[in-house]
């Protein structure tokens, strides 16, 4: 008799949801998270001020140059002394790349994994998203198309709270929304001018995860509306952005059918070729590294995609000797990421009497247009702008010295549009992560070795963006335009967009894919991933909504077919 | 040239909440006399008053990375730069005490060998242009040569005066950071807990610290 009728391995982004709906459905539920727990009360440091945080919160570069290396190269601006705890030290969980090719792994262990550090962009993928691999011939297809997942996009939206506005546009659907973060008068007019100029392009607020009209349902899981702080790098003790720890792991603790545990390490997945069904999970104690296996009738696998690629490789058997569920050759295989490099500001003039109000967690979205509204583009599927309008703040770098100086900084300064691309990129089965075959970690288990580079496709299309984002800031008269349409660029290093997808695919055929449609394993019937892993193709939105909607709707399939008894 | 303000050699003011410390006067007037300064100058009455009462300079404690002299010169870079006005400046604000803490806490040896070397091309750049002692020379003197050395900073000499700049920099970063200099000089809200987004500016709107 098993001891939980489900496993969830991971607490974060998409785990955190399938711990709510399978335990609010009545199923006895587990949840492996193998860092430690997270206290608000202790943890967060979102009351702190600047004065608060000796050395202007930076961490010690001796402890940088130990333990922190890659996860400050990639996101110095989140990884600080007040919230280190958040991020892995690099010298405890190191991985592998070949020379010359350098990957961003960034990530948190810790119950809630990177729901609590995650920029909280929230966009739907639209119709064009689901059928473009099948179109260009990139990757398989989806199993699923846009309406499949509609009514589980509104699903979690309306429990996740997402703010954002009404746009009616066919490629970014719009959620369910709270109220939006209100534009400031020169995204206003950036808008206004930009839409005048390009017809095929729209500037909106961003969408952002962040209640601004909490609703009853959110308000008794002890959420609040957004205070506007920007302090959400440092855990909010509002509850007021989504997060595991907010909101899907108190709803999954309060059905009193829920267990975390924490500090617990997965070794491997036990596969029995009778049942045809995973058997237990290996867990080692992060601490006391003691060994020890839980059962369950159903697993699912929420590591983050790359993590629960390494599971199932790690989990060879006589069946599967290359890997749990990897009769296809695709675990491990098609890793993604964004790319970003296109991006520029401009000053925008005649609102110097305009200031704003607090600290808005998100500014604007241009979503794509290219292939969509405009096509003959000399690349493959497109990229959003993510961006917003600030004005100049106090500044050391600005000449003058004695009371000019003070004065100077005393006045905001001009006026900035800033806009930044995010752009999809193609799934390639040479990105890759595989065992490495020499090196282990602290807990004997083999490395990840992540061979990943960035494709022409994505060259090209941040080359075009850039002349695009030039374009557009100057033909809404900005001036002072940082970069050219020319300027040289230097591509975000794969990993670097934190959106790892794609080691696990759902697909139609268990030749070329590992999941089916409800994001199930072809070849082991008790085995869900509905983390990044599953993702045939990324599209160029933020990923976290629509794992978040495949992981409520194939929890709610499961539950099904736990109920018939057919797992 | 044009003048400094009068307000740099100042009028005194009564702080909230400061707790002038013997101990600091005594400290930086052993500093002065140790580089040859004679006067007990403005310099020492508004190190006293440091607001002793933020949190990071209790922290922060008694300079120990700092030489004597490397102490003077940072503080009297840091009084130059961000003096007292109708608000307290950089020096009572205690950012050569953060610095000092700043470099012996975080910088690694290649960091702190950096800024030393630095600091000492700085003094050497400062010195030549009073012909003197920077450190001794009439508040003239060094407010002229210190507009000078910054107007050179900022006009397309970046690279030669890299050590200025970086210095300039996290002067300004401590100061605004500082409780005094960030609800005071500036304008803070620890939690603003609404957005607007447009608010009409009047003269005594100020930008925000964060």
């Amino acid at each position: 008799m098993p001891e939980y009728d489900a496993i969830v391995i991971g607490s974060g982004m998409s785990g955190g949801w399938n711990a709510k709906e399978l335990a609010e459905k009545g199923l006895r539920v587990l949840v492996l998270e193998r860092g430690p727990k997270i206290e608000p009360t202790k943890d967060y440091a979102d009351f702190l001020t600047p004065w608060q945080t000796p050395n202007l919160d930076r961490i010690p570069e001796d402890e940088i140059a130990k333990d922190y290396e890659i996860q400050n190269r990639g996101v110095s601006y989140a990884v600080k002394q007040s919230n280190k705890h958040f991020w892995v030290k690099d010298s405890e969980h190191p991985y592998s790349t070949p020379a010359g090719k350098p990957y961003d792994w960034l990530r948190g262990y810790h119950t809630g994994g990177r729901s609590l550090t995650w920029a909280r962009q929230t966009y739907r993928l639209g119709p064009q998203d689901f059928e473009a691999n099948k179109k260009d011939g990139h990757g398989t297809d989806w199993p699923i198309r846009y309406d499949d997942l509609a009514p589980w996009y509104d699903y979690v939206e309306t429990f996740a709270g997402i703010s954002g506005s009404k746009e009616g546009l066919a490629q970014l659907p719009d959620s369910v929304f709270q109220p939006p973060f209100e534009l400031t008068s020169v995204e206003k007019a950036f808008k206004q001018r930009t839409e005048s100029t390009y017809s095929g392009r729209k500037v909106i607020p961003a969408r952002v995860a962040h209640l601004t009209q909490p609703t009853e349902e959110q308000k008794a899981l002890g959420r609040g509306p957004c205070q506007v702080r920007n302090m959400c790098d440092k855990g909010c003790s509002f509850g007021a952005y989504f997060s595991a720890n907010s909101a899907t792991l108190p709803a999954a603790m309060r059905t009193g059918n829920c267990t975390i545990v924490n500090n617990a390490i997965v070794d491997s997945l036990d596969y029995d070729p009778e049942t045809k069904r995973i058997s237990g999970v290996k867990v080692i104690d992060a601490h006391s590294k003691k060994v020890s296996t839980y059962t369950a009738r159903i697993v699912f696998l929420n590591a983050s995609a790359i993590a629960s690629a390494m599971i199932l490789l790690q989990s060879k058997s006589a069946t599967f000797p290359n890997g749990l569920a990897n009769h296809s050759d695709q675990v491990g295989r098609n890793l993604m990421d964004h790319v970003s490099a296109a991006s520029a500001n401009g000053v925008m003039s005649g609102f110097d009497q305009e200031y704003y109000y607090g600290r808005r967690p998100g500014g604007i979205y241009i979503p794509r247009y290219g292939n969509i509204t405009e096509q003959d583009k000399p690349y493959l599927r497109g990229f959003g702008f993510q961006g917003r309008s600030f004005r100049e703040p106090w500044s050391g770098a600005k000449p003058g010295i004695g009371e000019e100086f003070k004065q100077a900084n005393r006045q905001p300064g001009d006026w900035r549009v800033s806009i930044y691309c995010f752009g999809e990129i193609l799934p390639n089965p040479q990105n890759r992560v595989s065992l490495d075959h020499t090196k282990t970690d602290k807990w004997g288990l083999p490395l990840a070795y992540i061979d990943c580079e960035m494709g022409q496709n994505e060259k090209v299309m941040m080359r075009e963006a850039q002349k695009d984002a030039y374009h557009m800031l100057e033909s809404a008269g900005l001036s002072k335009i940082s970069k050219g349409p020319d300027a040289e660029l230097e591509l975000s290093r794969p990993g670097n967009r934190i959106h790892e997808m794609g080691t696990a695919r759902m697909g139609r055929d268990p030749k070329t894919s590992v999941l089916n449609k409800w994001c199930q394993a072809h070849d082991v019937a008790n085995l869900f991933i509905t983390d990044g892993a599953c993702m045939p193709s990324g599209g160029c939105q933020n990923p976290s909504l629509t794992y978040m909607a495949l992981s409520a709707r194939a929890a709610n399939y499961a539950v099904d077919l736990f109920y018939q008894g057919a797992l | 040239m044009k003048n400094m303000p009068t307000q740099l050699h100042s009028k005194t003011q009564v702080i909230p909440n400061a707790s002038p410390s013997i101990s600091r006067r005594q400290l930086l007037m052993g500093i002065m006399v140790s580089v040859g300064a004679t006067a007990t100058s403005s310099c020492v009455q508004r190190f006293e008053k440091t607001l002793a009462n933020s949190p990071n300079l209790q922290q922060a404690g008694s300079p120990q990375f700092y030489t004597d002299n490397e102490l003077a010169l940072v503080s009297q870079l840091t009084d130059l730069i961000i003096p007292e006005t109708d608000t307290l400046g950089a020096l009572a604000a205690g950012v050569p005490q953060l610095l000092d803490q700043l470099y012996r806490q975080w910088g690694s040896v290649v960091s702190q060998s950096l800024h030393r070397q630095g600091l000492k091309n700085i003094q050497l750049e400062l010195n030549e242009l009073t012909q003197q002692n920077f450190l001794t020379a009439p508040a003239e003197q060094q407010i002229s040569a210190l507009r000078y050395l910054d107007e050179q900073a900022f006009s397309g000499h970046k690279q030669q005066y890299i050590a200025y700049r970086h210095l300039k920099d996290l002067i300004a970063r401590f100061y605004y950071s500082t409780e005094v200099g960030a609800t005071q000089e500036l304008r803070y809200q620890l939690v603003p807990g609404r957005w607007e987004a447009s608010i009409l500016m009047d003269e005594q709107s100020r930008t925000w610290a964060v």
